[in-house]
């Protein structure tokens, strides 16, 4: 690597004492406190005072001093007033030194990514399990309906409500050996994955249905447009899950956008996820009166699609898209 | 007072912030926050004629974007690692940050809480899955931290062997 310029070295050298608020801690063989300076004060720490050990000050340093090899870098350590710091130690003069640098702002932007990355990825696993619960399930004839969620507290949510209905084929033919003797759970893993790709977040399903919302989790485009890709993926891929003997059922889908309610409610003792709004029976009308094959959304739903309403077509009230 | 070293360990959303906070405040909550970073807590607790001042390092949870850094583990006298009783992925992650925290920390003791065993109904971690474990010479304890079941055992557990009580 080349070598860098003294004026960038300086310059990154302001940067860091600008924004990092840099202090350092000296520190003896035995974990006392030799010295310090820099932006201390920046960290709200105990009093600092000359032989008082490091680790009554700084606890995430205890256990580490006297340090003699690589250099140990602690990310975003917690601090009692709540800021987050990242502990540099390391040796050098016969001293151990401690050196903070401030991670508060990086590190809250990373807390609400990871929060969101985290309950997404819990959903997904949810979803799994819910369809495989639903294998068993569908035997006695139950729906499943509770679902894990991620909110404690009720909000009102624009959203995009996505219905599916389908419907098995009846065959009465032999079974292919490349065939599934659970078509019904297939069909609902094949629709969660589309749905959970498109960030939409299956509220409930039952053996003939399955309703999804966009809008609840993060969504990189509007709620209408992840509907709207979820509904014409989710019609393919209920298609080809569903087939049996090769001949396929029937799907359609309903969309209806609109604001909705929705909070955690406890049913004995579990938390069940709850939404209530227009949209909901809504949708259900839609994908209920749509074609096999067919994508069924309202006007709210059109308006904002872009490009993803590409191909859609006036019918009644509501636009369609013929998919077969 | 003796002070000792312990990292909370495992995958994210297993608890391994409640079991801290149930251990220290006696409180839970059941509302989701994910821990960045990581948060130092204190106990102290008394085992045989020795006091000893617990740190508690609750370690933010692994996914598959991030990997735990190992630095934290420096001079830790020994580890929890937490898994989720209605996970099953969750033991799988426990078994290789072992892996990992051993090349740190070398032979310290730790010991394995099943958490959210108060979930009966959605439990995945059944007693074959832990006996491999358990066939190596690992402690396991099945334990809540919403219920406070096995939480000040595991702690008390693992630093009596720690202090070699």
């Amino acid at each position: 690597m080349a070598e860098t310029p003294r004026i960038v070295l300086d310059y990154l050298a302001a940067l860091v004492l600008e924004t990092r608020s840099p202090a350092y801690i000296r520190v003896d063989g035995l974990g006392g406190i030799l010295g310090w300076g820099g932006d201390t004060p920046a960290y709200r720490l105990p009093s600092l005072a000359e032989g008082e050990p490091v680790g009554l000050v700084l606890s995430a340093v205890d256990g580490l001093i006297p340090h003699t090899g690589e250099p140990i870098r602690l990310p975003a350590v917690e601090l009692n007033s709540g800021q987050f710091v990242d502990v540099h130690v390391f040796g050098g003069d016969d001293h151990t030194w401690v050196l903070l640098t401030d991670a508060t702002l990086e590190t809250m932007q990373q807390a609400m990514l990871q929060q969101r990355l985290n309950e997404v990825n819990l959903i997904r696993g949810w979803h799994a399990r819910a369809a495989d619960d639903q294998i068993t399930r569908s035997e006695a004839g139950e729906l499943i309906s509770e679902l894990p969620a991620f909110t404690e507290e009720g909000e009102r949510l624009e959203v995009s409500v996505l219905q599916l209905y389908f419907a098995l084929p009846q065959h009465s033919g032999p079974v292919l050996a490349t065939d599934d003797l659970d078509p019904l759970g297939r069909v609902l893993r094949a629709a969660t994955e589309v749905i959970t790709h498109e960030s939409g977040y299956v509220t409930s399903m039952a053996q003939d249905s399955l309703v999804a919302m966009f809008g609840v989790l993060p969504t990189g485009s509007s709620p209408q447009i992840h509907a709207i890709r979820a509904a014409r993926d989710a019609v393919a891929a209920v298609r080809e899950a569903g087939s049996i003997g090769g001949e396929n059922g029937s799907v359609a889908a309903g969309i209806s956008s609109g604001f909705v309610s929705v909070g955690l409610v406890n049913v004995a003792g579990s938390r069940v996820f709850v939404a209530v709004g227009p949209s909901l029976e809504a949708a259900g009308n839609l994908a209920r009166s749509a074609d096999s094959g067919t994508v069924l959304v309202d006007v709210a739903t059109l308006k904002v699609a872009g490009d993803a309403g590409a191909g859609f077509k006036s019918s009644g009230e509501a636009y369609a898209l013929d998919l077969n | 007072m003796l002070q000792k070293k312990i990292c909370m360990l495992g995958a994210f959303a297993v608890g391994k912030t409640s079991l801290v906070s149930r251990y220290v405040t006696s409180m839970f909550s059941e509302k989701y926050l994910s821990t960045v970073g990581v948060k130092i807590d204190k106990k102290t607790l008394v085992v045989g004629d020795e006091t000893v001042m617990l740190m508690l390092w609750d370690i933010y949870g692994e996914d598959s974007m991030q990997k735990v850094q190992m630095s934290y583990l420096k001079g830790a006298s020994g580890y929890l690692l937490v898994a989720d009783a209605t996970r099953r992925e969750t033991l799988d992650k426990a078994a290789s940050l072992h892996e990992r925290a051993r090349e740190v920390t070398g032979d310290v003791p730790f010991l394995l809480v099943v958490n959210k065993s108060d979930l009966v109904a959605q439990c995945e971690i059944d007693d074959a899955a832990l006996q491999p474990l358990l066939n190596q010479g690992w402690s396991v304890l099945r334990g809540s931290a919403k219920t406070g079941l096995g939480v000040e055992e595991a702690f008390s557990s693992l630093t009596q062997r720690m202090v070699g009580g």
